[in-house]
């Protein structure tokens, strides 16, 4: 497989194998190579890998797939709410007041579990040209996908936020648990971030946001030191996550949208001993 | 001696931070994020020295050596 095929792979795995060093351009069965080149997937919620979770109802299931398009000359994903007329803590992303009761699409990552080595960079990018509201957006990987209890959902990824006001600096960087480190300038274009999730710690992520130079205007990390406490327990898989949640507590008008584009990259790596 | 763990000045930005309190509390702010580094040899004589239900603890002496260096630092990052 070319690594041009890398894109069409929710998961890749890394396993040692050549070891004379010399490694191929495959990025799949054999990676002993130096670098990777890797050509990220454009995360496409209409593909049919993904499951929406959406507990109080947050996300218009009648547009689109599941409440999502993808436009696949573009890259871009469109998400339309179904609106909050009484906000709450418990549906921002990065807030640990009452759960995490914001809706997500999941998928579990092929071959990864909580104790293998998970690397995930994504870069997210928003489109400027709809409307916005007080929004987050977070993706990344977690343990349970479907739990509200933000300990037992585990998630950790690549981070955005707008406050909702044309005026107000777009905000990338990472999600971590409950909390994020982002970035905030009008200039901001793109962010990208890197987790690593490993043998039970949901691991610690840094961004680079830049503008439309193509030049970085912000960078940041935020730190974890915080193990999934699966311990000694059998190995469990580990989920994809993207989701959707407020800013702040205030509300959602019905027929919000979301506009933007989201890549990744996950690597599956197998150390081994 | 307490340390902070001074990045580079091209990278020393305000940050967006939400995130949680040592009381629980949550926060979300825009600020200067610095790394205090205490060594772990000096942790005890520290603790021990400070009691949290005495509105005059710590001393002068740690509160203003702990004050400064975390000032410092923020000068520093500012510019000021």
């Amino acid at each position: 497989m070319a690594n041009t095929s890398v894109q069409q792979l929710k998961g890749t795995t890394l396993t040692p194998k050549c070891a004379s060093g010399g490694g191929d351009s495959d990025c799949v069965s054999c990676t002993s190579n130096k670098a990777n080149a890797i050509t990220p997937e454009i995360v496409d919620l209409t593909d049919g890998s993904w499951t929406l979770f959406d507990p109080d109802n947050l996300i218009d299931t009648s547009y689109g797939t599941n409440g999502a398009t993808y436009d696949e000359s573009t890259g871009e994903t469109v998400i339309k709410m179904a609106g909050l007329a009484q906000g709450n803590a418990k549906y921002m992303i990065a807030a640990s007041n009452g759960g995490h009761h914001w809706p997500r699409w999941y998928r579990v990552i092929p071959n990864a579990t909580n104790l293998t080595t998970n690397v995930m960079t994504t870069e997210l990018v928003n489109n400027p040209s709809v409307t916005p509201w007080a929004r987050s957006i977070a993706l990344g990987i977690c343990n349970v996908p479907t739990n509200t209890d933000p300990n037992i959902l585990d998630g950790t990824g690549g981070f955005f936020r707008h406050g909702g006001s044309p005026s107000n600096a777009t905000q990338y960087g990472v999600w971590m648990l409950s909390s994020q480190t982002s970035g905030s300038n009008l200039l901001n274009e793109r962010g990208e971030a890197t987790i690593m999730r490993s043998r039970d710690s949901i691991g610690s992520g840094t961004y680079i946001v830049s503008r439309d130079t193509g030049r970085a205007i912000l960078s940041g990390s935020r730190n974890s030191n915080f193990n999934a406490g699966i311990g000694a327990g059998d190995a469990v898989a580990v989920y994809h996550i993207l989701g959707i949640g407020t800013y702040g507590t205030g509300g959602i008008v019905a027929g919000s949208l979301v506009a933007m584009k989201f890549k990744q990259t996950t690597s599956v790596i197998a150390f081994g001993d | 001696m307490i340390y902070v763990d001074y990045p580079r000045p091209d990278t020393t930005q305000p940050q967006s931070v939400c995130g949680q309190d040592t009381d629980g509390s949550s926060f979300d702010t825009e600020g200067f994020a610095l790394s205090i580094v205490i060594p772990a040899t000096e942790v005890s004589a520290l603790l021990d020295a400070y009691d949290s239900t005495n509105q005059y603890s710590p001393s002068a002496t740690d509160s203003r050596a702990i004050a400064r260096i975390i000032l410092d630092a923020l000068k520093s990052l500012t510019g000021n």
